[in-house]
């Protein structure tokens, strides 16, 4: 049985669809058959991060209104054969998204022996978002250290509870996670940004990572990589991370401790 | 041969309606009928004019042995005490009965109807009255009166046993007036965290939430609020006007607190005897009073 996995925040632009990519490509990596499906039709964005948008012929409309099959519409990633991307559609609204089309798509992709079926939700609470979110097991609740992501996460968080399927069949509730992104332990030590702890006491969910603010992601998206596949950043390992903590193993928190650089690193250069 | 019925007059002479009786229910721990009338005059001589005239149900269910009913009877009417049924078994209860009172079942406690969830639209959107005088920097009352509590308007359906002390019951203090003695709901209890944008509202009870109170959730209740976490939101008691309502919460960081629609909003941190700690937020007059409750 597949589980479904939505990456939500309430709040736009702190690292929704960076994270279902890095997310769904780590799963890959360690052999998950995994599908990530955009959910922001008219705005899709995930194809760019994940360097596909030259290979989109059908789309996630398309598949629900019947005008194409899951094997036509589906793109396997390049560098992961495990992988598959369901592209949003750029020229509809999200009124083509209905809970039955939506339902059926995620059956039949479990049918397809997917494990993970990762949902990347668009910012807000209206209807794409809402509809990635319904028939979701975990949820990922990216949340930037600032005080309006921070509401908005517990919004949503809310919404999780209140409006999902599980919720309305009073089924186990969706396993909640905390992910906080752009995160700067100098930032947080200067008292400009809200700490790790801050931020637990105010959502009080597993903290499941941290990402590091960091230049890695403005490049992957560049480059039309997940960020997880730049080996040597910070980012990366943090993503690695958050996958291991998500399979249930225990990893220490990293890049959250703000260390002074010495002398001569204040002096020529460094953060 | 079918029963005649009786003819049919334009109006019935006599009607049967429910009717709830306060009773007294006097405990027998003895079946010795002679230490029981001297027992009887000893409290009734203690009690004073307390139990003079009330009904009384016998309590005969802890003892074993015979009891001479009708002796008992003329002790209990002697004090002006009317007899009006027994709780007992088996022969003893027979014997009672024969005497001339009649089996009484008092049953369990009165169950409290639950309380559902009221529709959006139902809550009430009570006359905000922003409060008068709102003081910058409030001197906290004493600690000591958070502790002491207005007796609640008695229950339909208890009966107060004879040998408690009568303590409670007789205190002058009448139930406030706009609080009508009926069975109150249960109070509702929610069992979660309430996150922001979420809003729960008990009608005509109290209002319990175990677990965190986030900004921007509401909580409402036409009784007491009291929040078992942090309570970060907006708060209302007193809905629907009952200004003894208060809000209790062991964390005290709200957005906006009401009762009966005398409100405030927190825009500048509370005192720091209050301040993210145990407190209870009361009315005093037209003045929101902020006390804590300690450590």
């Amino acid at each position: 049985m597949a589980r479904i996995v939505v990456v939500t925040s309430g709040k736009g632009g702190v690292g929704k669809t960076t994270t279902s990519a890095s997310f769904s490509a780590g799963l890959a990596m360690r052999g998950h058959k995994t599908v990530v499906i955009d959910f922001d039709v008219g705005l899709r964005n995930l194809d760019l991060i994940m360097g596909c948008e030259r290979r989109v012929v059908y789309d996630f409309v398309n598949v629900i209104q019947g005008e194409a099959t899951l094997n036509q519409a589906l793109i396997r990633d390049k560098q992961l054969e495990n992988l598959f991307i369901l592209p949003a559609s750029q020229t509809r609204d999200k009124d083509a998204l209905t809970k039955e089309g939506v339902e059926k798509v995620l059956n039949d992709l479990a049918d397809m022996e997917f494990e993970y079926i990762i949902c990347d939700s668009p910012a807000g609470i209206e209807t794409g978002a809402l509809m990635a979110s319904y028939f979701a097991d975990d949820a990922l609740v990216v949340t930037n250290p600032e005080v309006s992501s921070v509401r908005d996460s517990d919004r949503i968080l809310g919404i999780l509870a209140a409006k999902s399927r599980r919720a309305e069949r009073g089924e186990e509730p969706i396993k909640e996670y905390l992910l906080l992104t752009r995160y700067s332990p100098k930032r947080v030590a200067d008292g400009e940004m809200l700490s790790l702890q801050d931020i637990e006491d105010i959502l009080r969910i597993k903290l499941v990572g941290v990402i590091p603010e960091s230049e890695a992601v403005l490049q992957a998206s560049n480059q039309g990589v997940p960020a997880i596949h730049l080996r040597d950043t910070d980012v990366a390992a943090a993503y690695q991370d958050v996958i291991a903590r998500y399979l249930g193993e225990d990893r220490p928190l990293r890049f959250t401790e703000y260390e002074k650089p010495g002398l001569f690193k204040r002096l020529f250069g460094g953060k | 041969m079918s029963k005649k019925t009786p003819p049919r007059k334009s109006r019935l002479a006599l009607d049967f309606k429910s009717a709830t009786l306060y009773a007294i229910r006097v405990v027998l721990h003895e079946a010795d009928t002679q230490s029981l009338i001297d027992a009887l005059a000893q409290r009734m001589h203690d009690a004073g004019a307390f139990f003079e005239n009330e009904p009384v149900v016998v309590d005969a269910s802890l003892i074993q042995g015979d009891v001479d009913w009708p002796a008992l009877i003329d002790a209990l009417r002697a004090h002006d005490l009317h007899p009006v049924g027994v709780v007992a078994e088996g022969a003893q209860q027979e014997a009672a009965i024969a005497a001339g009172l009649p089996a009484v079942d008092l049953g369990g406690a009165p169950v409290r109807p639950a309380s559902s969830p009221v529709p959006e639209h139902d809550v009430p959107a009570a006359a905000v009255i922003p409060e008068k005088n709102p003081p910058n920097a409030a001197a906290p009352a004493d600690a000591g009166s958070a502790a002491t509590q207005t007796g609640d308007a008695p229950v339909a359906g208890t009966t107060p046993a004879a040998d408690n002390a009568p303590a409670a019951s007789v205190a002058p203090a009448a139930p406030p007036a706009d609080m009508p003695p009926a069975i109150a709901p249960a109070a509702m209890i929610v069992n979660r965290p309430l996150r922001s944008g979420q809003r729960v509202y008990a009608r005509d009870t109290d209002l319990i939430i175990i677990g965190m109170v986030s900004r921007g959730a509401e909580v409402i209740a036409d009784g007491n609020v009291h929040v078992y976490g942090p309570l970060r939101g907006k708060a209302m008691a007193g809905a629907r006007g009952d200004t003894h309502a208060r809000i209790f919460t062991t964390e005290l960081d709200p957005e906006l607190v009401a009762i009966a629609g005398v409100y405030r909003v927190i825009e500048t941190r509370l005192e720091p005897e209050v301040h993210n700690r145990p407190a209870i937020i009361s009315l005093n007059g037209e003045s929101l009073q902020f006390e804590s409750l300690g450590k």
